[in-house]
C-alpha cells in the first residue's frame, strides 16, 4: 500500500509536468512560469523550494540528534525573507521586467557592468548547488533504501534519472504548480504523522522526560548558542540572496501578491517546521538505534504509520527533494544558456535554441553531481549549514549592497563574492579553526572587502545605476542643467 | 531551567516567536498594501 501511494503522487506528479509542457512557449515561461502566479500557488512555490530532503529528512535527523532548539533557524530564514519581500523583490522584479533579465548573474553584471561577474556568479551557483543536489541525492537515495530495499547506489542513479527528466520537461511551468500540490501533501503528511510519533513515544510530557535522561540538553539547549547563531546567519545570508527565491519572486503576478504569498509560504513552513521538530525529537525515543540520523523520517513512514500515511509522508519527502533539484537544476542551466551563453558570448540564440540548450544543461548539470552522493558523506543538513554559509557569503552583500548602494563598484563587488566563498571554503576546509563558524570569518570579510574596495575604486557609469536607482535620471538631468 | 510540559521554556518560546512572527508579517504586509493601493 505505501509503494502504491508512493506511485500514485509520483506518477499525478509526471502528469502535470506532461500537461504544463504544452503551455511553455518561451524562456520565461520554461523559467519563471510566465510571472504570472498567484497568492497561493506563488506561496506554496516558495514554500516548496525553501522544502529539501535538507528539511524533510536532514533536518528531522539534527532534531533527532540535538534535540528542539535548532527549530530557531525558522524564524532566522524568515526574517531574511521579510527584507527580501519588502525591499529587494519589488526592485528586482522591476529590472527583471525592463531589462527581460531573468537570472542573479543577469542582475549583477547589469549592475556591475561586468561579464566578470556574470561568470564569476555562474561558477559559484555550480559550487555552491552541486553540492546541494548531492544531498538530496543521497537523501532521495536514502528513501528509496528505506521503502525498496534498493542499494544507495542504485538509488543515487534512479533519483537523478526521474528528477531530470522531470524538469527538463515541465521547466518552472510545471514546478510551480506541482509545488501547490507538494507543499499540501509535504505540510498534510507531516502534520499528520506527528500525533502517531508522539503517542508511540509516550505522550508529550512523558517524550520529554524520556529524552530528558538520554540527554538533558535535548529538551533545552542542544546546540550551542555559538553554532546555532552561525546556522541562523548562515541561512539568513543565504536567504538574502537566494537564486531559487528571487526567479520565484519574478514569477509571481506582482508586489502586492509578492507579501501575500510570502505570508501564505510562512504558514506552511510553520507546520512543516513544528512537524520535522516533533517527527525528531520523538523518533529519538521510538528508534534510538537508527544507523543515521537522516533516516528518522523515512522509518517513520515505513514502520510506525498507518501504510496510506506513511506513503503520503514518503511522497512528501520526495515531493520536497523533487522540487528542490528541479529549481536548482533550471537555475544551473539558465545560468549557462541564458547568462554564458547568450550575455557573455553573445550567441544569437532564437527562443527555441536557448530553451534548448538550457534543457541540455539541466541534463548535464544533474549527472554531473552524480559521482560526489555515491562518496559518503556528512548529515544531509550539515552539507546544506555549509553550502549556505557558501552562497550567503558570496551574494548577500553584492545583491543587497548593489541594490541599495550607488557606491558599490565592479572592483568591490568581485573582491566581495570571491572573497566571500573563499575565506569559507578555506575555513570550512581548516575544519574551523578556534571552533569559530566559516560564516563569523566569511560574512565580514565579504562585507569589508565591498565596502574598502568600492570606496577605493572608480564608481559604476550612471548607465548601469539607472535600472536600480529612480533619482539617478534626475540627478543626470541636473547634472547636464548644471553644466 | 523552568520547564512547561517537560520542555524548556526557551524552547518554548521558537512557536511563541513564530506565530507573532506570522501574524506580525501579515498586519505590515497588509499596510504596505494598503499604502500602495492609495498611490
Amino acid at each position: 500500500m505505501v509503494v502504491f501511494v508512493l506511485l500514485i503522487y509520483m506518477l499525478s506528479v509526471i502528469g502535470i509536468g506532461w500537461y504544463m509542457k504544452s503551455r511553455i512557449k518561451n524562456e520565461t515561461d520554461f523559467l519563471a512560469a510566465g510571472g504570472k502566479l498567484g497568492v497561493w500557488v506563488g506561496g506554496a512555490t516558495l514554500a516548496a523550494t525553501q522544502m529539501s530532503a535538507g528539511t524533510a529528512m536532514g533536518t528531522v535527523g539534527f532534531h533527532y540528534q540535538i534535540g528542539y532548539n535548532y527549530a530557531w533557524i525558522w524564524p532566522a530564514i524568515w526574517a531574511s525573507w521579510v527584507i527580501m519581500a519588502i525591499f529587494i523583490a519589488p526592485k528586482m522584479k522591476e529590472f527583471f521586467i525592463k531589462n527581460k533579465a531573468l537570472t542573479i548573474p543577469d542582475l549583477l553584471g547589469t549592475r556591475f557592468e561586468s561579464n566578470a561577474i556574470r561568470v564569476i556568479s555562474v561558477l559559484i551557483l555550480m559550487v555552491c548547488f552541486g553540492m546541494t543536489i548531492v544531498a538530496e541525492l543521497v537523501g532521495g537515495s536514502y528513501l528509496l533504501n528505506v521503502v525498496f530495499d534498493v542499494p544507495t547506489t542504485a538509488g543515487v542513479l534512479i533519483i537523478a534519472g526521474i528528477f531530470i527528466a522531470y524538469t527538463v520537461m515541465g521547466g518552472l511551468f510545471a514546478i510551480a504548480y506541482t509545488d501547490l500540490l507538494q507543499m499540501i501533501v509535504f505540510a498534510v503528511g507531516f502534520a499528520i504523522a506527528v500525533p502517531f510519533a508522539i503517542s508511540k513515544a509516550g505522550g508529550f510530557s512523558t517524550m520529554n522526560e524520556k529524552l530528558a535522561a538520554i540527554d538533558p540538553s535535548i529538551v533545552a539547549n542542544g546546540m550551542s548558542s555559538g553554532t546555532l547563531t552561525a546556522a541562523c546567519i548562515s541561512f539568513f545570508i543565504m536567504m538574502l540572496g537566494y537564486p531559487i527565491i528571487a526567479i520565484r519572486f519574478y514569477s509571481i503576478k506582482d508586489n502586492k501578491t509578492i507579501r501575500r504569498a510570502v505570508g501564505v509560504s510562512f504558514i506552511f513552513q510553520a507546520i512543516v517546521a513544528v512537524s520535522v521538530t516533533l517527527l525528531g525529537v520523538s523518533a529519538r525515543i521510538i528508534y534510538p538505534e537508527l544507523t543515521s540520523p537522516d533516516l528518522a523520517s523515512s522509518t517513520i513512514a515505513m514502520n510506525l504509520l498507518p501504510p496510506i500515511l506513511g506513503g503520503l509522508l514518503l511522497a512528501a519527502i520526495l515531493a520536497a527533494i523533487q522540487s528542490t533539484v528541479s529549481a536548482i537544476l533550471l537555475m544551473l542551466g539558465s545560468g549557462i544558456s541564458h547568462d554564458i551563453m547568450k550575455q557573455v558570448m553573445k550567441k544569437k540564440l532564437n527562443e527555441k535554441q536557448q530553451l534548448k540548450i538550457t534543457r541540455i544543461v539541466v541534463i548535464l548539470m544533474g549527472i554531473l553531481p552524480i559521482p560526489f552522493a555515491l562518496n559518503p558523506l556528512p548529515l544531509i543538513q550539515q552539507i546544506w549549514i555549509n553550502a549556505a554559509a557558501m552562497i550567503g557569503s558570496s551574494f548577500a552583500v553584492a545583491i543587497f549592497l548593489g541594490l541599495f548602494w550607488k557606491r558599490a563598484t565592479t572592483a568591490g563587488a568581485i573582491t566581495s563574492m570571491v572573497g566571500g566563498i573563499g575565506s569559507a571554503i578555506l575555513w570550512l576546509s581548516l575544519g574551523n579553526p578556534f571552533g569559530i563558524d566559516a560564516v563569523y570569518i566569511s560574512v565580514p570579510v565579504s562585507l569589508l572587502g565591498m565596502i574598502l574596495v568600492s570606496i577605493m575604486t572608480k564608481p559604476v557609469s550612471q548607465e548601469a545605476l539607472k535600472p536600480f536607482f529612480k533619482d539617478v535620471d534626475t540627478l543626470e538631468s541636473k547634472n547636464t542643467f548644471a553644466g | 531551567m523552568e520547564k512547561f510540559l517537560g520542555l524548556s521554556t526557551a524552547n518554548w518560546m521558537i512557536w511563541v516567536t513564530m506565530v507573532v512572527f506570522i501574524i506580525g508579517y501579515f498586519i505590515v504586509a497588509e499596510i504596505l498594501n494598503k499604502r500602495e493601493d492609495k498611490k
